[in-house]
This record gives structure tokens, C-alpha cells and sequence, in this order.
């Protein structure tokens, strides 16, 4: 057994001691059990072939604890967008947070299935197994504006956060998740998602990942939409050294559409992997999904884009796309769509691509006036504002854009 | 303005340029005719400054500075213009950001001020009129799902906008049809004033009906076999370029 595993053994033991048996207890246990069972993922696995958590299992992070120390008010004004629940280390801190939350885990224990127990995998049966706190918002009618949800991890801890999303029918609403920095030391975002929209109800959901290049990030989001309901997933990630997103949406409803947009843009050895499963379970659904990347120096990235249609799931629209730009002979990107087709009254295309700039659109900018690097940049810009103009949130497509600029050649931050 | 002297270059091993001489002066305008594999887009394409090609002998002066030596945005910012044959489509990046941008990098690198927004936009609306451009080009990607005439459209609307001092047109006539060329022409002959030169590169004479030339110029092989004035375009439609080719043999 290995260091990491008998130190998560005894901080579930200490958390335990401490929580006692409260009404997540129960599920706690199941997820360690689980956990222990499965152990850490390793590259044997084909989920995680291309992906090796190795420097998380060997790291030596203890469990985040609710504090109010460490962070100020200073700290979440510059790393956050205002209005915000703000998490420090997957703890909620009112003292942090503009906005309140009025609900807690164990209140909606009863309402709402978010413990995902079947065949959970490695990361969830281990946020399971902390699980203690997160994000749990449910909306009815139209929130107003945006939601911004803070999570601020410090040096050398690990924390895993479960938030909940329920939008109720007709219900719309945005959510802006943006994960953080503290300090510029190791640290473990093990996050889960919980995502139901209700008939007719509409979500938009921003995930933008700033970490700082040494932390680790594991997420898993499950999406359920029902009847004539809307899914914006946007995952933006700059951020980490390692970071694995599973994003998995499931279609229950007709008339239902998703849309999962991704990008990241990576430098340096920084490795990210998005792994989607889009499940239409039901006919007249459509789905839309884009994901791009952007690679620097020796950096790395995974995309596996599964579209699962099931048999009775006809007249299934579904759309999937994964374009790569590669910036040095030494980045790597491996790309893996993967279609499920069990219906035969189906639309469903996907295409991937990785390439290099093109050499003719610079050579075409530089023939009206413009720099070699300016002429780069200005197509590096060109492919991920793609995705950036989906942000619709100003302040947020704003700050991705500035830190897209500030890695751009000739432009690096100090 | 120009001064090309035995200019030879090469693309990956093969010899294409053997030996160029030509000399343009301010506010005349050569016509670069010839066969296919003549050489006529890529001696267009070495001007401008595309690193695909190898010089491996010969200069190029303009305005009495070594060309060769400059990188193609150089040779921009000092008022050369080449009109693609083939534009390139840059998806995401606006038609009108792109030429702000490209405006402003040759203006900054002159020391002129800066044109914002607006005073750009402005100036962009009165150069459309010339092209008979919509509206609609601007806020569209660059030569994204242009046509093949409004691509070309496009290019002689940068050239107006940028205002360059020598204007080289690649093929800028080949896939037009003939409103579209004389749109093309009409753009092109308000240009034309005693301190800008034109270099067209054209593999038909139809075009120099419209935008008539001092010089026509005849490759054959990567070298200049003929020149003459406007006539010997009209010479050319009539007899075909076969009879150069005996001449050159002959010789």
C-alpha cells in the first residue's frame, strides 16, 4: 500500500472521529471502501492510458479543513469576479462570500440523488468518502445574474468539493465556477459535479481553471436534462499541472440539447485530458460539442469524446469536434473520438484535427505589414476565440482572453 | 523603384528563376505574361518575401536598399504589396480587425500615428465604394467562404486601403468573370498615379484591356525572353506563346 493511500486511509479515519455519524456517514464509508478497492487509476487502464495520476498518488497533501484562516478578502478580490460563494480548500467561508448558501449537502440528502454510488469511479468513491461540502444551489424561475463560485486551494492540501446544481422547470440560470491559487505550492482539486435541469429549465456552466502549474485537478461533472431542457457546459482550463476532466451528459429527455465547449491552452509540461460522454438516451435530442487546445513547449493533451446513442434514441442530432493547434515539435496531443450509434434514424458526425499554424495564413500576414510573432499570435488568438466568444459572461471572457494574450509569444508574464 | 539583376531561385532543389532583369520605375506598370511553369507567380511571390524559395544568385534593390535581405513584413512596412493568387482564409479573425491591424503595424513602422476604429472605418467605407464592396466583407472573417471573385475583390481593397508604392497582382484576373474584372480594373486604374508602380502577373491578355500597361514582359523558362510595349500582349493573344519559344530556341 502505498504512502498516499494509507495517509487518505487516516485523514477518512480522523474525518470520522470528527463528523461522526452524521447523515453522509453512510456514503462516506461506501466511498472509502470503494476507493480502497479501486485504488489509483494507472495508465493500464484505457480511461487513463494517455494520462499517469502517478504525481498525485505519490504527493504528499493532507486534507483541506474548514479554517477561516490564510485567505482575505484581498485574495478573493484578485482572484475572483465579486458576488461570489468562495470555497477555500473545498470549504464554503461566508466570511469570503458576497453571496449566501442556504443550503447544505446533508439538507438535500433526501431530494436529490448526488451520491452516484454505481460504478463510481476511483476519484468520485474518493470525493465520496470526503464528502462534507460544496456548492449546492437550486434555482427557481430566473437567477438574475451570473453565480460565481470561488474555490481558492492552498499549498498542500487536497480537497474535494461535491457541488450541486438543480435548476427547476422552466428555471434559468448561470454558473461560473473558477478554481484558484492560493500560492504557487502543490495542491488537489478532487471535485464532483451534480447537474439536474429540470422540463424546460436552462443552464448556462463555466469552468475555468487558473490553477497554478504545480496543482492537480480531478473533476467529474454528471449532467441529467429532461424534457425540452438546455446544457452549456464551458470548460476552460490554463491552468494546472495535471488536470483530468470527466464531463458526462445525459440526454433523458426529448427535446433536451447539450452543448459542451472545451479549451485549454497549455506550456511548459502542463498536461490536460477531457474526457466527454454525451448519452442520448431518448429520440429528438441534439447535442453539440467543440473542444480545442492549444499546445506550448513540451506540454500534453487528451481528448476522448464518446457519443453514446441508444436504440430507442431516433432522430438524434449530434455533433462533435476536436481541433488542435500544436506550437513546438515537442507537444503532444492524442485525440480519440468515439461513436456509439445503436439507433438507425440518426445525424452524427465528428471530426478531429492537430496541426501545426498554418504556413500560408502567416506568410499571408506578414506580406501586409504584420511581425512573425504578431502574425502568430494573431491566429493562436483567432482559434480559441472560437471558444472564448461563447463565454458570455463579460468580466470572465475577458480574463480568459487576457490570460490567452499573456501567453502568447513576445507577451509572457514575468 | 525596382531594380531585379540576374535574379535565380529555386524551390526545394528545382531551378524556377534563371536569370531576371528588370527595371521598374515609379508610376509605370509591367505586365508579366508567359505559360504555365514559366515562373511569373513565383518571381511575384520571392518579391514579397515567401521563404519557400532559395535565392542562389542575382539582387533585388528597392529604392536602392537590398530587398533580399528584408523579411516579407519589412518589405510591407516599405510599401510592397503582393495580391495573392490564392488569398488565404483566416477563420475567427474579422476582415476589418485584420486590415486595422495590418494598416497600423506599416503605419507604426513609419512612425505615423495609429488610426482607431472609427477614422479606420472610415476610410476602409470610402476604398469599398471603389470595389463595390458590401458592407457585410468587413465583419466577416478574412476571405472566410468568400467567393473566388469576392477573394480577389478582397485583395485589391487591402491594396487600396494600404496604399503600397509597388503593387505586385498575381493572377488577380484568373476565375474572374468579366463585371468582376472590370471592377477589379477600375480599382486598380484609381490607383495608379505617377508615384506607385504595378507589377501584373497575368497568364491573359484580356485583363491588359482594361488596365493597360507601359511594359509587357514575356517569361519563358525562369528568364525574361521578350518585352515590349502593350501591343505585344495583343501579339501574344493572337499568335499564342509558342512562337517565343521559337524564337528563344532560335537564338
Amino acid at each position: 500500500m502505498t504512502d498516499t493511500m494509507e495517509r487518505i486511509l487516516r485523514d477518512h479515519e480522523a474525518l470520522v472521529q470528527e463528523r461522526g455519524a452524521d447523515a453522509l456517514h453512510a456514503l462516506r464509508t461506501e466511498g472509502i471502501a470503494r476507493f480502497k478497492e479501486l485504488g489509483f487509476p494507472d495508465t493500464h487502464l484505457e480511461d487513463w492510458r494517455f494520462t499517469n495520476v502517478a504525481p498525485i498518488a505519490k504527493s504528499d497533501l493532507t486534507l483541506g479543513r474548514p479554517s477561516t484562516n490564510g485567505v482575505t478578502p484581498d485574495d478573493v478580490a484578485r482572484l475572483g469576479f465579486g458576488g461570489s460563494l468562495v470555497f477555500v480548500d473545498g470549504h464554503y467561508r461566508a466570511d469570503l462570500s458576497d453571496a449566501q448558501v442556504g443550503v447544505s449537502l446533508a439538507s438535500i440528502r433526501d431530494t436529490i440523488d448526488f451520491e452516484l454510488k454505481d460504478d463510481a469511479p476511483a476519484f468520485v468513491a474518493l470525493n465520496t468518502a470526503f464528502l462534507e461540502d460544496g456548492a449546492v444551489v437550486e434555482v427557481e424561475g430566473e437567477l438574475a445574474e451570473p453565480l460565481h463560485v470561488l474555490f481558492i486551494g492552498t499549498d498542500g492540501k487536497a480537497c474535494h468539493p461535491r457541488n450541486v446544481y438543480h435548476v427547476k422547470r422552466n428555471g434559468r440560470a448561470e454558473i461560473v465556477e473558477t478554481y484558484v491559487s492560493l500560492g504557487t505550492g502543490e495542491h488537489w482539486t478532487n471535485a464532483v459535479g451534480v447537474v439536474l435541469v429540470s422540463e424546460n429549465a436552462a443552464l448556462k456552466h463555466t469552468r475555468l481553471q487558473l490553477e497554478n502549474e504545480s496543482a492537480f485537478h480531478t473533476s467529474n461533472v454528471w449532467v441529467s436534462q429532461a424534457r425540452d431542457s438546455r446544457y452549456t457546459s464551458n470548460v476552460v482550463t490554463l491552468g494546472g499541472r495535471l488536470t483530468r476532466n470527466d464531463i458526462t451528459a445525459a440526454l433523458r429527455g426529448e427535446g433536451s440539447l447539450g452543448t459542451l465547449n472545451g479549451l485549454f491552452m497549455t506550456r511548459g509540461s502542463q498536461h490536460v485530458d477531457n474526457h466527454t460522454l454525451i448519452e442520448h438516451r431518448v429520440p429528438h435530442c441534439e447535442s453539440h460539442e467543440l473542444y480545442k487546445g492549444i499546445l506550448d513547449d513540451a506540454s500534453s493533451g487528451v481528448f476522448t469524446g464518446r457519443i453514446h446513442v441508444y436504440e430507442d434514441a431516433q432522430k438524434t442530432d449530434a455533433f462533435q469536434s476536436n481541433a488542435n493547434l500544436l506550437l513546438t515539435d515537442t507537444a503532444v496531443m492524442d485525440t480519440q473520438p468515439q461513436l456509439e450509434i445503436y439507433a438507425d434514424d440518426v445525424k452524427c458526425s465528428h471530426g478531429a484535427t492537430i496541426g501545426q499554424l498554418d504556413e500560408q495564413a502567416l506568410f499571408y500576414l506578414r506580406s501586409r505589414g504584420l511581425t512573425k510573432d504578431r502574425a502568430r499570435n494573431l491566429l493562436i488568438r483567432a482559434f480559441a476565440g472560437e471558444i472564448t466568444k461563447r463565454l458570455d459572461v463579460a468580466a470572465v471572457r475577458e480574463r480568459a482572453d487576457r490570460l490567452l494574450d499573456s501567453r502568447l509569444p513576445g507577451n509572457e508574464e514575468g | 523603384m525596382l531594380e531585379i539583376r540576374n535574379l535565380h531561385a529555386r524551390a526545394d532543389e528545382t531551378p524556377i528563376l534563371k536569370g531576371i532583369n528588370l527595371t521598374v520605375k515609379a508610376g509605370e506598370v509591367h505586365a508579366i505574361m508567359g505559360p504555365n511553369g514559366s515562373g511569373k507567380s513565383t518571381l511575384a511571390t520571392v518579391l514579397a518575401g515567401r521563404e519557400d524559395y532559395e535565392v542562389t544568385e542575382g539582387s533585388v534593390t528597392y529604392d536602392g536598399e537590398d530587398l533580399l535581405d528584408k523579411p516579407a513584413e519589412e518589405r510591407a512596412q516599405a510599401g510592397i504589396f503582393l495580391a495573392f493568387q490564392y488569398p488565404v482564409e483566416i477563420p475567427g479573425v474579422s476582415n476589418s480587425y485584420f486590415l486595422r491591424t495590418a494598416l497600423n503595424a506599416i503605419r507604426e513602422a513609419r512612425g505615423e500615428e495609429l488610426l482607431d476604429a472609427i477614422d479606420f472605418l472610415e476610410l476602409a467605407r470610402d476604398r469599398m465604394k471603389l470595389l463595390k464592396i458590401d458592407d457585410s466583407l468587413l465583419t466577416r472573417g478574412v476571405n472566410e467562404g468568400f467567393s473566388g471573385g469576392e477573394k480577389k475583390r478582397n485583395e485589391i481593397f487591402q491594396m487600396a486601403v494600404l496604399q503600397p508604392r509597388l503593387a505586385i497582382m498575381d493572377e488577380t484576373d484568373s476565375g474572374l468573370d468579366i463585371d468582376a474584372l472590370k471592377i477589379v480594373a477600375e480599382g486598380v486604374n484609381a490607383l495608379r498615379s505617377s508615384k506607385r508602380a504595378f507589377l501584373v502577373v497575368t497568364h491573359y491578355q484580356r485583363l491588359l484591356n482594361y488596365i493597360v500597361p507601359d511594359f509587357v514582359h514575356v517569361l519563358h523558362d525562369g528568364r525574361i525572353a521578350k518585352s515590349g510595349g502593350k501591343e505585344l500582349a495583343l501579339e501574344l493573344e493572337e499568335k499564342g506563346y509558342s512562337w517565343i519559344e521559337a524564337e528563344v530556341a532560335a537564338s
